[in-house]
C-alpha cells in the first residue's frame, strides 16, 4: 500500500474519539509475551503519550504502555486495523 | 554405561529449548499461554505455525472455515462491495458530536419505531442527526451498561457524554416522539458541555464583553455622589 495514511495512527485516534474500538495487530513484547507473536487485540486508548489495549487472552486486565511502544507493537505485526464504521454502542446512561 | 545412554536419550527428548528453536515466527509457544511446544511432525501448537515437515503444503490444504471462493485473486480495495482504486481518505465518520438515539425492545417493537424513523414525515428532520442503534433487552450493550430495558420499547436520547436528554418506555407514534426529540435536542448545546477538568472560575475563559458589562455596572456606583 502506498497510501500516505499507511501506519498513521490518526485513524485509530479518530475511531476512539467516536466511540469505536479498533482491533489492531500486535506483536507482543509486553509482560504477557516475552517474544514476537502474531496476534490482534482491541485498542482502548491512545494519545501522544500513552496507549492501552484489551487482550482477549487476558480479559481481566488492561495493558498500558507508552505510545511509542504501542506503535512498535502495532506495526511490528503488520500495522493494520479493523474498525467498524457502523454507529458505536451508546455510552452508559448518566 | 547403558544407564548413562538412557539418561542422555531422555534428556534429548524432553529439551524444550531445542523444541522451541525449531518453531517459526508465527508459532505461539512463547506467548505466555502456550508453554509447551508440540511442533513435531504434523502437530502444530498454532494454526499458522509452519515448522512441521511439508508445512506450507499442509497449511495450504487445511482450511479452518475460510470461503476461499470469495477471496479475490489479486489485491483490491472495495468500499461496501464497490471496487475503488485506493482506500478512501477518511473512512471513519467524525460523528463524535451526534446525539445517541437507542431503541430497546422486542424485534417487532424496534421495527415499528425504526420504520417510522426512516419514513414518517414527522421524523424527517431527525434523520442523520442522531446515531441510531436498536437492541433486544438482553443485549450486552444495554443489559450490562445500566440501561433500563423493560419498556415496550424503551427509547433513549443521550448526549455523547451519556447524559440522558429523554427517555420513554413505550412508543405511541411518530408525532409524540418527534415532539419529545425536538424538545430534548433543542435544549442541547454542545458548546455548553462541561469540561470538569477546568477550575470553577477560570478568568481566561470569561469573554471580554462580560468585563465591559460588569464595568458598566460598577463604575457608576463608584462615582455616585452621596
Amino acid at each position: 500500500m502506498s497510501s500516505p495514511a499507511y501506519h498513521d495512527p490518526t485513524i485509530l485516534k479518530l475511531a476512539l474519539k467516536t466511540g469505536r474500538m479498533p482491533s489492531v495487530t500486535y506483536d507482543g513484547h509486553d509482560p504477557h509475551y516475552n517474544g514476537s507473536i502474531a496476534h490482534m487485540v482491541n485498542l482502548i486508548y491512545l494519545d501522544d503519550q500513552e496507549a492501552c489495549i484489551l487482550d482477549n487472552n487476558f480479559i481481566d486486565e488492561l495493558v498500558w504502555m507508552s505510545a511509542r511502544e504501542f506503535f512498535e507493537r502495532w506495526t511490528g505485526d503488520g500495522g493494520w486495523a479493523v474498525i467498524l464504521l457502523a454507529p458505536p454502542p451508546p455510552p452508559p446512561p448518566q | 554405561m547403558r544407564k548413562a545412554l538412557l539418561l542422555l536419550c531422555f534428556l534429548s527428548l524432553t529439551d524444550p529449548v531445542n523444541a522451541d528453536a525449531q518453531c517459526c515466527p508465527y508459532c505461539s509457544c512463547g506467548d505466555g499461554v502456550h508453554n509447551q511446544c508440540h511442533c513435531d511432525g504434523d502437530h502444530r501448537c498454532h494454526p499458522l505455525c509452519t515448522c512441521g515437515q511439508n508445512s506450507q503444503t499442509e497449511l495450504a490444504r487445511r482450511n479452518f472455515g475460510v470461503s476461499t471462493d470469495k477471496i479475490a485473486k489479486s489485491e483490491v480495495y472495495t468500499v461496501n462491495g464497490r471496487i475503488v482504486t485506493e482506500p478512501a481518505g477518511q473512512p471513519v465518520p467524525e460523528d463524535s458530536g451526534k446525539l445517541h438515539l437507542t431503541i430497546i425492545g422486542s424485534e417487532a417493537e424496534r421495527r415499528r419505531a425504526l420504520e417510522d424513523l426512516a419514513t414518517a414525515p414527522e421524523l424527517t428532520e431527525f434523520r442523520d442527526r442522531f446515531l441510531v442503534q436498536d437492541y433486544s433487552p438482553d443485549h450486552w450493550a444495554v443489559a450490562l451498561c445500566g440501561f433500563y430495558t423493560a419498556g415496550h420499547p424503551t427509547i433513549y436520547l443521550q448526549q455523547p457524554s451519556g447524559k440522558v436528554l429523554h427517555r420513554q418506555d413505550d412508543y405511541d407514534g411518530p408525532q409524540r416522539l418527534a415532539e419529545a426529540l425536538r424538545k430534548a435536542s433543542s435544549t442541547y448545546d454542545a458548546t455548553r458541555d462541561p469540561d470538569l477538568r477546568v477550575a470553577a472560575l477560570d478568568l481566561s475563559r470569561i469573554p471580554t464583553p462580560a468585563y465591559f458589562l460588569v464595568a458598566g455596572f460598577l463604575l457608576p456606583l463608584l462615582f455616585k455622589k452621596g
